[in-house]
């Protein structure tokens, strides 16, 4: 290669990447090394010229006398919980509808369509589906007498957060849905026919052909699923504005650091929950690792 | 497909019922919501508050929310037309830089093996780890000292910055593209530049489409990012204007909310249905292996 060819490579390579690689640094890079950073001090989410060096102390308040902003946590239980229920009924349905059944492609696109729609709009959506006078109500009055009423989002309720769930499986059902039966399509149909020939019933051919298949899929939808539930954000939010016992761990988090003015106790708490995360992460990567879906494309 | 029928017997029937009473089961568990929404913008506020939330509106035809919807008599806060215009001028700025910063880095991941290439690489993997929810104190300070704090170019610059699947995508796609026809225009005396944009970018017209779909279903729908970093009322999108229209002191009325909410749902739910085939496609190879 002579110099010039040389030097041009250099420079496309560094015209190419300068841009985005400065914005990761900036905007993505930075910031997570500046949380560690605020995580140690007392700053006040305003002003840095006040803000002092305290070590551990945010980590050791977290464990003590702070132990009120880990609560929320638990709550992922309710979302891991229906996370899983949504992981099974998208397998289920993806395998029915791989059978190309008629009206498939109908379902497919009905179930498909919540996870399309406007975040506010969805949360609003149920927001008034499941009001006091809302239609959920209206439809279990034709079965139960017009007494009937469920007070679905009693935010002062621990209940409220299955009626959240439930709408959070409305919403990502259709994403699980399209992904399963993406792997699916990678099961050559004659393999289904031979297995017909021998005489296999369905729930036979379902954990011998199909379950083997698809089965590092369904892994990796359920772990960014147990990430999922610990982030829970928007559905609260939007329905019951993450009030009482519907409040999660991020907006437990995002209230510390800009309604209370706690920048060090939220980084704190971010820090916490993204050491959670990398364990979650790495887990995953040592289970699956060398396997044919997850390798790299770069 | 009709050679392989197989023969129905009471058993299979049985399943074959079963099975599609689920479909249509969790069908209309799904569509019930929207159902709802949709019969109740076309009521008046009197029969709104007068009839349940699951019979037909009287007339079809009422436009009277929408109308309010649009052209509000009083304006409090921001009107659901500047609100699309913010929510399209953050999209087509987001989307230009993206397909541009996006399919240029990948050409040089994919074409080029340099030092520092798996630290760029790794510096990704990393980020594309860490939840977005988890950084923003920080990054607020950062968009703040920048001065992006508070102005649709915050939201542009994070769209934009980081998108990994996107990137993803355009790799996976170069690959597909032999590295022939780069050697072949280097030997004509084409430098990297007018190979990148005369050759390579044409060519990837289908995955910059995929990444334009799945982006815009993305930016268009997300709360989050606005809410986080551009809360004034005079920047809001779409997904802002209705969480600020459904706030305690908003002062518009339910029904007039669900007119406007179903506008915002309009544009994905037709794009939706034109360009399904696509959105699947974009998911299943991007999203688990990302």
């Amino acid at each position: 290669m002579t110099f010039d060819a040389k030097f041009q490579r250099r420079l496309t390579i560094f015209v190419f990447l300068i841009v985005p690689v400065t914005m990761l640094v900036v905007f993505n890079i930075y910031p997570i090394l500046q949380l560690f950073w605020i995580s140690l001090t007392d700053f006040n989410s305003i002003n840095w010229a006040r803000a002092k060096f305290v070590g551990l102390r945010n980590f050791v308040d977290l464990f003590t006398f702070d132990r009120d902003l880990l609560v929320p946590m638990t709550r992922s239980l309710y979302y891991l919980g229906s996370s899983l229920v949504q992981l099974v009924l998208a397998t289920w349905f993806a395998v029915v509808l791989n059978q190309k059944l008629p009206a498939s492609r109908l379902f497919r696109t009905i179930l498909f369509l919540p996870f399309v729609l406007n975040a506010v709009a969805a949360g609003l959506i149920f927001r008034y589906f499941l009001e006091l006078n809302g239609a959920a109500n209206d439809i279990l009055q034709l079965f139960f007498g017009p007494d009937f009423k469920v007070t679905w989002l009693d935010s002062s309720e621990p209940y409220s957060n299955f009626s959240l769930a439930a709408a959070s499986v409305w919403r990502y059902l259709g994403f699980n849905l399209v992904v399963t039966f993406g792997a699916l399509q990678s099961i050559p149909q004659d393999q289904y026919d031979a297995a017909r020939l021998e005489g296999a019933n369905q729930w036979q051919m379902f954990w011998r052909i199909t379950f083997p298949t698809i089965r590092l899929v369904l892994f990796l939808q359920f772990m960014l699923s147990v990430v999922g539930s610990l982030e829970v954000f928007e559905v609260p939010m939007l329905i019951t504005r993450g009030a009482g016992e519907t409040s999660t761990f991020a907006i437990t988090m995002l209230e510390a650091g800009f309604q209370n003015r706690r920048a060090g106790t939220a980084a704190a708490m971010a820090v916490f929950m993204l050491a959670i995360v990398v364990i979650i992460f790495g887990v995953t990567r040592l289970i699956t690792r060398g396997r044919s879906a997850v390798r790299n494309p770069l | 497909m009709s050679r392989r029928r197989r023969r129905l017997t009471p058993g299979k029937i049985l399943a074959l019922g079963f099975q599609y009473l689920t479909l249509i089961v969790a069908s209309l568990l799904v569509l019930m919501p929207l159902w709802s929404l949709i019969i109740s913008s076309f009521k008046p506020a009197r029969e709104y508050l007068d009839t349940d939330r699951i019979t037909p509106p009287r007339n079809w035809f009422n436009l009277s929310n929408y109308i309010e919807a649009i052209w509000p008599e009083q304006a409090n806060g921001i009107t659901i037309g500047s609100a699309f215009y913010n929510t399209g001028f953050i999209l087509v700025f987001s989307l230009l830089f993206l397909i541009l910063l996006g399919s240029s880095a990948a050409f040089v991941i994919d074409r080029f093996r340099f030092r520092g290439r798996g630290l760029i690489l790794g510096a990704w993997a990393v980020v594309v780890a860490v939840p977005g929810i988890l950084t923003p104190v920080s990054t607020f300070q950062v968009l703040k000292l920048l001065g992006l704090a508070n102005s649709k170019w915050a939201l542009i610059v994070l769209y934009c910055g980081v998108d990994i699947v996107s990137i993803l995508i355009f790799v996976q796609f170069l690959k597909s593209i032999s590295t022939e026809i780069d050697d072949s225009a280097r030997i004509e005396g084409a430098n990297y530049f007018q190979i990148f944009f005369r050759l390579i970018l044409p060519m990837l017209t289908p995955a910059i489409a995929t990444v334009v779909i799945l982006r815009t279903v993305g930016i268009y729908n997300d709360f989050v990012t606005p809410y986080l970093y551009v809360p004034q009322q005079q920047e809001a999108t779409v997904s802002m204007m209705l969480y600020n229209m459904a706030g305690f002191n908003s002062g518009t009325s339910q029904a007039v909310l669900l007119a406007a909410i179903v506008l915002v749902i309009l544009p994905t739910v037709i794009g939706f249905f034109i360009l399904q085939r696509y959105i699947y496609a974009g998911i299943t190879n991007g999203s688990v292996k990302g």
